[in-house]
């Protein structure tokens, strides 16, 4: 609950949004319920006036009143989607940003190994989520509830009996179900919210496994295996189901009962002579429309428990306390790298992939470390850039341990090329740009002429500021990964991390690249990982990567 | 549903008389509260059972939707598996389609269809009682709803504008804030954090204020049936009103009465309520209508061997020999990959496959494996057609082994065990020695009983490779396909697997077909053969 306050509790201009909208939606119920009542109360006037049991009758201010709120209501029904769609709107711009702001404020590491599972996906269905919140839960418990409260004033000002039983059973009742309801829906929400990953990883593991399983005939023995998990995950949804059904049934129990009890005082009241009879009659049609406003909020309030549960999901995306350990050092005297015994094992496996490694690299040199694919030098240079920490040994950049850097200048010193870099649906420059907001265009062109992709520039359509990625031009793994070597280069790192920056790209082109990027190295620390020595004209030290230790070459 | 929906509208009707006449008793003929307390537990019976039924409705529309859904998903993977790993494409796509996609069904089969039943018949029944009450009453309503089936056009394209452009835009959004997501990590790695917060708040202002747009107009056509629906209410109360006070003296309405009346006026709301809902809930029905739509298409893709013969079973020889007669292939809609072959390779003979990537031996290794079949010509095993091979028949011919090595949560050993159910653990504690999986199997603490994936050990790529090598030699195969077993192994790691093929290969009498990159270092082959822009050559 306080993680749902947190995500969506709303800003100052949102918060307006919402009440206009909300005060709509009241004033649809409550023209709803007039709209009706009167109807009920000018219909029983007439019918005694017609045969004379009533002497006079105004029915000029009535039907006024009548055609005011059917006017009135659809009015303010505009009103209240189009208010509320901006008030959802306004809100899942702040929901966005706070989840976002939580995610990037975790660990690299952290966020590479979410992005190869389901979590971020997830993520991002669960934020969708929340954008329901208001319009769906909100809009109507409060329309209905303050509808709900102005008739038993109204009630308990001309018929105090009815007013009580009315509030008793209406208001008392149906928020018992409510709040019981969502109680109780707890339980097949979390069955659900657990069920529904297992059933994706099953069939992920199937789908990724089918052509052994066909090749040993096992795929139907595990198909049955994946249905399993579709079992339980319509096990649960079905739980939920009876839950909200349940809910429903209460609601319009409680609804019903409640009309039927003003309709039953309303009778006495009137054969007592408290009451006119067209009074009593505009009371309990009154009583019976709200019923139809409480009727959806079922369902509306068996979807807060996923609510809750997607905002429980993304408040404890980080697990505990994500980046306790930064060091808050933000100088170094200079950017000569020194790592010392490394030892990294990732968790889980059985081998250590990097068993002992010694390396110095003083400001401005530029470093080879060759190796198979596939050895381990990625996990070096991660360790290297301070992505990943060692699980024994220290590196230090300028003679300070890399855990006593502040991250943020860190990382605004050291970079890092990945070897599946990612590059964003976005504009060519937006995506140059990522590094070096000031960078102009003259600058961005220029880097793209160092790695050789001025005539792919040259082909897009509107140069520059074409769209790259899904919705643009599809981009080759090799063209992907000149790109992010540019966006690299212009950012302004002291020291470059570049993991396989040539793999996927035609040897000519490579050496080209080579020549055009000595001068704009020089001067910077280099360390290129790369199972290929041509990605640099010169390198002051060349090691191999053997065995997860590096010998000098 | 529409049995429950017809019981409804009576529910409904009932009610509505049984409160007309208890204000007539009441107000007209003065009747004692004691003489209409019958009457009174009578509406509340009937008041109880329409609650009941809203819930029944419910549950029985969950049951239905469930039902859909699992049928849906059985026939997906079953057509997933027939279609073949050759011919899907990407796994993230297929997993959207079996979670969300039919999800999406759920909306539509729980929500939609039941509100469209009962906006089909309760207003229809609503219309009977009320053109038998008064049939000016009656105009009055079907007129306000100019023939229910033109009013469900009239919601039909508005709503489904409406829904299909807030469903538009917000998939963009998602789309576009998945990939910032995504992005994460390199925004840290760039420090650009503010930046992309600022554009995370300027790309959703941008599209709220693109879609407030439309909605402002797409929202009217809802508008004009809530207008509708208070409209017709307003006037038949002005109408029924009039008509009591005797100021109307056309048609049926001198005879109004109180009970006829108000019968009237509460039906009017009911009249309504079920179409407003239908609107309301129209998006369901455009995003089921999307979903099904690519649900579809994945239950049309064809299968990989559609000439498979149920009954065609050959009994599975020691070794068996290959022929190839004039066997072509394409990918769809793309240029011939292999051009009218022609091969013979002898039972027990051990071929290796080389040829650039790209140049279609992984292509090759699909057709006999049967993960895909020739455009034109046929592929012979011991002289009897694979196309016709039952598919438990073709599988008990061929081993067959990719380049990526998938493995199920579960321990080695059981890993290993998939691959013959029937395997005893000596001979699966053999198999694994042969392939070197005992070497590193032998440093955890159960050994082959040691688990795998999320909560276990993590593998190397050479690791899982020689794991799944030994379940797909478990049982012995008259044909052995090896597609690349070493593409994506570091030196050490590939010579240990080499290593293990040796162990395996050199000493089976099988037929063996092995892609690689490098013949070299397989010295257990007998011959070398080249694929060389859609043809095949003997090098050795």
């Amino acid at each position: 609950m306080a993680a749902l306050i947190r995500l969506l509790w709303p800003g100052g201009a949102t918060a307006l949004w919402m009440l206009i909208s909300a005060s709509m939606a009241l004033a649809a119920v409550v023209l709803g319920v007039v709209l009706l009542a009167v109807s009920g109360w000018l219909i029983t006037a007439s019918a005694l006036a017609g045969i004379g049991m009533l002497a006079v009758l105004d029915i000029f201010a009535p039907g006024a009143i009548i055609r005011a709120a059917a006017v009135g209501r659809t009015a303010t029904r505009y009103l209240e989607r189009l208010l509320g769609h901006e008030a959802t709107f306004r809100q899942l711009t702040e929901i966005r940003i706070r989840a976002f702001s939580r995610l990037l404020a975790l660990p690299i590491e952290r966020l590479e190994s979410l992005g190869r599972g389901d979590t971020l996906t997830r993520l991002t269905r669960d934020v969708d989520v929340l954008d329901h919140l208001f319009p769906r839960l909100v809009l109507p418990s409060v329309a209905a509830l303050g509808a709900t409260l102005l008739a038993i004033v109204v009630l308990l000002a001309l018929a105090p009996s009815a007013g009580l039983a009315f509030a008793a059973s209406l208001a008392g009742g149906g928020t018992l179900v409510l709040v019981l309801g969502s109680r109780m829906a707890r339980g097949p929400g979390r069955l659900l919210a657990g069920a529904t990953p297992r059933m994706r990883s099953a069939t992920a593991e199937w789908l990724q496994g089918l052509a052994e399983l066909v090749s040993v005939e096992r795929a139907g023995h595990r198909a049955r295996g994946v249905m399993r998990r579709v079992e339980d995950q319509i096990r649960a949804q079905l739980a939920q189901r009876r839950v909200e059904a349940l809910m429903q049934t209460g609601i319009a129990l409680a609804g019903y009962l409640a009309f039927w009890l003003v309709l039953l005082t309303g009778m006495k009241l009137y054969a007592d002579g408290l009451l006119t009879a067209p009074v009593a009659a505009g009371l309990a049609l009154a009583g019976l429309s709200l019923v139809d406003a409480w009727v959806p909020l079922a369902a509306s309030w068996s979807f807060f428990e996923t609510c809750r549960q997607a905002a429980g999901r993304i408040d404890t995306l980080g697990g505990d306390n994500p980046s306790s350990e930064d060091g808050t050092i933000r100088a170094v005297p200079d950017f000569s790298l020194n790592a010392r015994d490394l030892v990294f094992r990732y968790p889980g496996a059985i081998d250590p992939v990097i068993t002992g490694i010694d390396l110095k690299i003083s400001e401005g040199e530029h470093v080879l470390v060759q190796g198979a694919s596939g050895a381990g030098k990625t996990t070096l240079g991660k360790l290297l850039a301070g992505i990943l920490t060692p699980g024994s040994g220290t590196i230090s950049l300028g003679g300070i341990d890399l855990q006593r850097l502040d991250a943020a200048y860190l990382r605004g010193n050291v970079g890092f090329l990945s070897q599946a870099p990612m590059l964003f649906n976005d504009t060519l420059a937006a995506n140059l740009r990522l590094g070096a907001s000031s960078a102009t265009n003259e600058q961005l062109l220029r880097m793209l002429e160092v790695v050789g992709l001025s005539a792919f520039v040259d082909n897009l359509p509107n140069g520059l500021e074409s769209w790259i990625g899904e919705h643009g031009r599809g981009v080759s793994g090799g063209e992907g990964r000149r790109l992010a070597l540019a966006r690299l280069l212009l950012a302004d790192f002291r020291l470059l991390i570049l993991d396989e920056p040539m793999a996927g790209v035609d040897a000519e082109t490579a050496a080209g690249i080579s020549a055009r990027l000595a001068p704009l190295l020089a001067g910077r620390g280099v360390i290129v990982l790369s199972h290929d020595p041509v990605v640099l004209p010169d390198y002051d030290c060349r090691y191999r990567f053997i065995d997860g230790r590096i010998a000098a070459d | 549903m529409a049995a429950l929906s017809t019981v409804d509208a009576g529910i409904v009707i009932a009610q509505a008389w049984l409160i007309a006449l208890l204000a007539s008793g009441m107000f007209i003929e003065q009747q004692p509260l004691p003489a209409l307390m019958p009457l009174m537990w009578f509406l509340l019976l009937v008041l109880v059972l329409r609650a009941l039924s809203g819930g029944l409705r419910q549950l029985l529309a969950g049951r239905a939707s469930a039902h859909v859904r699992r049928k849906t998903r059985v026939r997906l993977l079953e057509r997933f598996e027939q279609a073949g790993p050759a011919v899907l494409p990407p796994g993230g796509e297929l997993i959207a389609a079996f979670d969300e996609q039919v999800e999406a069904f759920d909306a539509f089969y729980s929500r939609f269809f039941p509100q469209k039943v009962s906006a089909t018949v309760v207003p229809l029944v609503i219309l009977v009682f009320a053109f038998a009450t008064d049939w000016l009453a009656g105009l009055l309503l079907l007129l306000t709803a100019p023939l229910i089936p033109l009013f469900m056009i009239l919601i039909g394209i508005g709503a489904e504008k409406l829904a299909r452009e807030q469903f538009r835009s917000l998939a963009r959004l998602g789309g576009w804030f998945l990939d910032q997501v995504q992005g994460a990590a390199t925004i840290r790695l760039f420090r650009a954090e503010s930046g992309a917060r600022r554009q995370v708040e300027r790309r959703t202002h941008a599209l709220r204020r693109e879609t407030m747009r439309v909605l402002r107009l797409a929202f009217l056509s809802s508008a004009v049936l809530e207008f509708f629906s208070a409209v017709a209410i307003a006037s038949l109360a002005i109408y029924i009103g009039l008509g009591l006070l005797g100021y109307l003296t056309f048609g049926p309405a001198p005879d109004l009465t109180l009970k006829s009346g108000l019968f009237l006026l509460l039906l009017a709301p009911e009249f309504f309520q079920p179409l407003r809902a239908l609107s309301q809930g129209w998006h369901d029905r455009a995003d089921a209508g999307a979903a099904a739509g690519e649900v579809r298409e994945l239950l049309a893709l064809p299968p990989a061997r559609p000439r498979a013969e149920e009954a065609f079973a050959p009994a599975a020889p020691r070794r068996c020999r290959v022929e190839l007669r004039g066997v072509s292939f394409a990918h769809p809609e793309r240029e011939a990959l292999l051009h009218d072959l022609d091969l013979e390779i002898g039972a027990g003979r051990k071929i290796v496959l080389v040829g650039a990537s790209g140049s279609g031996k992984s292509s090759l290794i699909s057709l006999f494996a049967g993960f895909a079949e020739p455009s034109s010509g046929e592929i012979l095993l011991d002289g009897q057609p694979l196309a016709r091979f039952s598919d438990a028949a073709l599988r008990a011919h061929v081993a067959w082994l990719g380049q990526r090595p998938v493995l199920f949560a579960g321990t080695i050993a059981q890993n290993i065990a998939l691959g013959w159910a029937s395997a005893s653990r000596e001979q699966i504690e053999r198999i694994a020695d042969q392939a070197g999986v005992g070497e590193f199997a032998g440093r955890l603490p159960s050994g082959l009983d040691s688990p795998l994936g999320e909560n276990g050990y993590g593998l190397s790529g050479g690791q899982a490779q020689r794991v799944a090598l030994a379940r797909a030699l478990l049982r012995p195969r008259p044909l052995v396909l090896l597609d690349e077993p070493t593409a994506n192994l570091d030196g050490k790691s590939e010579m240990i697997v080499l290593q293990a093929l040796e162990n395996l290969l050199s000493e089976r009498r099988a037929t063996v077909i092995c892609a690689a990159h490098r013949a070299a270092t397989m010295a257990w082959a007998d011959r070398i053969l080249e694929i060389d822009r859609g043809r095949l050559k003997w090098r050795r």
